[in-house]
């Protein structure tokens, strides 16, 4: 039977491991992790763990004694340095080496490290590590400044005014959420922090941090805690040591396969042909799981594309922003109010004017019925929905 | 800490001691009970947390939120008017005694 290694431990990795055995794959599996925690969620860590402190019981991925009972190696604390793709065998931080028949890569992304003098003094939030590190620093600040505009910089900015810090959010593009939202959601977003107390300011560029602050193109901004939430890249170092096709991650074709033969790569670093035909990375636990789960599918002998709906959230403070769909393809976007303010819905539309994502304020209802008839391959049509006035649960019962 | 038992639909079932104050689904996985995935870490998101209450009148679990019934409706021809979201039942020593049975019948769904 081959033994099949997976590198990292995060959402993506535990799936696939959970999955083979589901699908009654009886093959050893080994997962290496650099981190030294039991794998856990990792969404917590921006919207709770940071203000309230990361529990004994943190929310783990699956029970404590999942592993063993799985019969799956779970090593934690080991570092993988390099990968031989020739040899089928990967090399450990700390010496030594094991032999792999099918190689997993899902070492994720990690945080973008800002080239600015005194970067140091702004941590960046991705580890359960990292939550109690910023949680014990952040108790003993009043005011803090969050470089970076993103969903994890907001989710901290909105965790941190509402257990009562002063935050000011530092952003270089001149609106929040630039790369991923459409623009007429990004400013409700935007208007919704301020009411709250959030102070943003935009098109700025830092220049340096300090102990007490940071310094801008437009001023100093004080702060007693500097946290950086400058979006994210993907892991490619390892896949870089086994010569496989880089370009914004790990490339893969729809098979989540890379260019040497038996190695794979899946979630967020893996950058994959969708069923449009365009090549897409998502950084979402989404698309984690369900690559994870056709991979495993793939290594059982029953060799699956990857085609999943991609769906999204983000908890940050009293906003639930939720997608599903890809608005990558969106040429045109209708805006809907909902009944209850802040409620609102973006209806994006593809060139043929098909429905192709949906992107919801506090809208969980609309959310649903989209991300359901979408992953039921249903045709939405704008002229349906307008017949409709949008009202999405009108339109689909047509 | 109440005593709730999930039984899975092929009749075999796990009693656990429920932490009160956590969620249905987050005992569920601490315990590894077999079909409870809660893949979103219970932001009522991914409907991976699926059960059917016994008797939910009896425990107080009687109304469901708006957001938690369209989320179920991504289980399709699943759901029953017993169907929960494990992780938006909060764990109260009322519940002693409750049973669930586990929509899904792998670890995963
Ligand atoms: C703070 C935060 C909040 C988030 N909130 C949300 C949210 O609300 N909703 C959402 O959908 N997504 C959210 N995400 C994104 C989501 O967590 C990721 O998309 C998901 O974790 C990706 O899973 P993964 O398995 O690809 O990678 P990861 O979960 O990043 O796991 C990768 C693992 O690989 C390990 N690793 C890397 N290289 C090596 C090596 N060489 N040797 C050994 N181990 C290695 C890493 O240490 C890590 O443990 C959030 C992310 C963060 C950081
Ligand atoms: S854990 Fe995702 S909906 Fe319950």
């Amino acid at each position: 039977m081959s033994h099949i290694v997976i590198i990292g431990a995060g959402h993506a990795a535990i799936q696939c491991a959970a999955s083979l055995r589901d699908l009654g794959n009886t093959s050893p599996i080994t997962i290496i992790s650099a981190e030294s925690d039991l794998p856990y969620h990792r969404p917590p860590n921006s919207k709770k763990y940071i203000v309230e402190g990361v529990p004994e019981d943190f929310s783990l991925l699956r029970a404590a004694d999942f592993y063993e009972t799985e019969k799956i190696d779970l090593l934690l604390g080991e570092t993988v340095e390099s990968v031989d793709p020739a040899g089928r065998q990967v090399k450990f931080a700390s010496g030594g080496g094991l032999g792999f028949e099918k190689l997993v890569m899902a070492p994720g992304s990690e945080p973008r490290t800002l080239p600015i003098p005194g970067i140091e003094h702004a941590p960046s939030l991705y580890s359960l590590q990292d939550a109690r590190d910023i949680y014990s620093r952040l108790s003993g600040a009043d005011t803090v400044a969050v470089i970076g505009g993103g969903f994890i910089g907001l989710e901290i900015a909105a965790a941190a005014a509402v257990s009562g810090k002063a935050v000011t959010v530092i952003e270089a593009a001149p609106q929040i959420l630039g790369r991923s939202l459409t623009p007429n959601l990004a400013e409700r977003i935007r208007s919704i922090h301020e009411e709250a107390g959030i102070s943003i300011i935009d098109s700025v560029s830092v220049e340096k941090v300090t102990p007490d602050g940071v310094s801008t193109d437009g001023g100093f901004i004080g702060a007693d805690l500097v946290l950086c939430g400058a979006g994210s890249v993907p892991r490619t170092q390892l896949a870089e040591t086994a010569d496989l096709e880089i370009n914004n991650g790990i490339v893969v074709n729809q098979y989540l396969e890379t260019r040497a033969a038996n190695i794979y790569a899946i979630g967020d670093a893996a950058c994959f042909l969708s069923v449009s035909g365009a090549r897409r990375r998502y950084e979402s636990v989404q698309n984690a799981n369900d690559q994870a789960r056709a991979l495993a599918k793939t290594l059982s002998g029953e060799l699956t594309a990857y085609s999943a709906l991609p769906w999204f959230w983000s908890d940050q403070g009293t906003i639930k922003l939720q997608m599903a769909g890809d608005s990558g393809n969106a040429s045109e976007t209708v805006i809907v109010e909902g009944a209850q303010a802040p409620q609102v819905a973006a209806f994006c539309f593809d060139a043929q004017e098909h429905l192709c994502a949906l992107e919801t304020i506090n809208w969980p209802a609309y959310h649903a019925l989209s991300r359901k008839a979408l992953s039921d391959g249903r045709v939405i049509g704008r002229e349906a929905l307008a017949a409709a006035d949008f009202d999405l649960k009108a339109a689909l019962k047509r | 800490m109440p005593q709730i038992c999930f039984r899975q639909k092929d009749g075999s079932s796990q009693t656990v001691e429920a932490k009160t104050g956590e969620t249905l689904m987050q005992e569920a996985l601490r315990h590894g009970v077999t079909g409870i995935i809660g893949e979103c870490g219970g932001s009522c998101m991914c409907a991976t947390c699926h059960i059917y209450l016994e008797d939910p009148e009896r425990f107080g679990l009687g109304s469901i939120s708006e957001m938690e019934e369209t989320m179920l409706e991504l289980e399709g021809e699943d759901v029953t008017p017993d169907s929960r979201l494990a992780c938006q039942i909060e764990v109260s020593p009322e519940l002693e005694g409750l049973t669930v049975t586990v929509a899904h019948t792998t670890q995963d769904t």
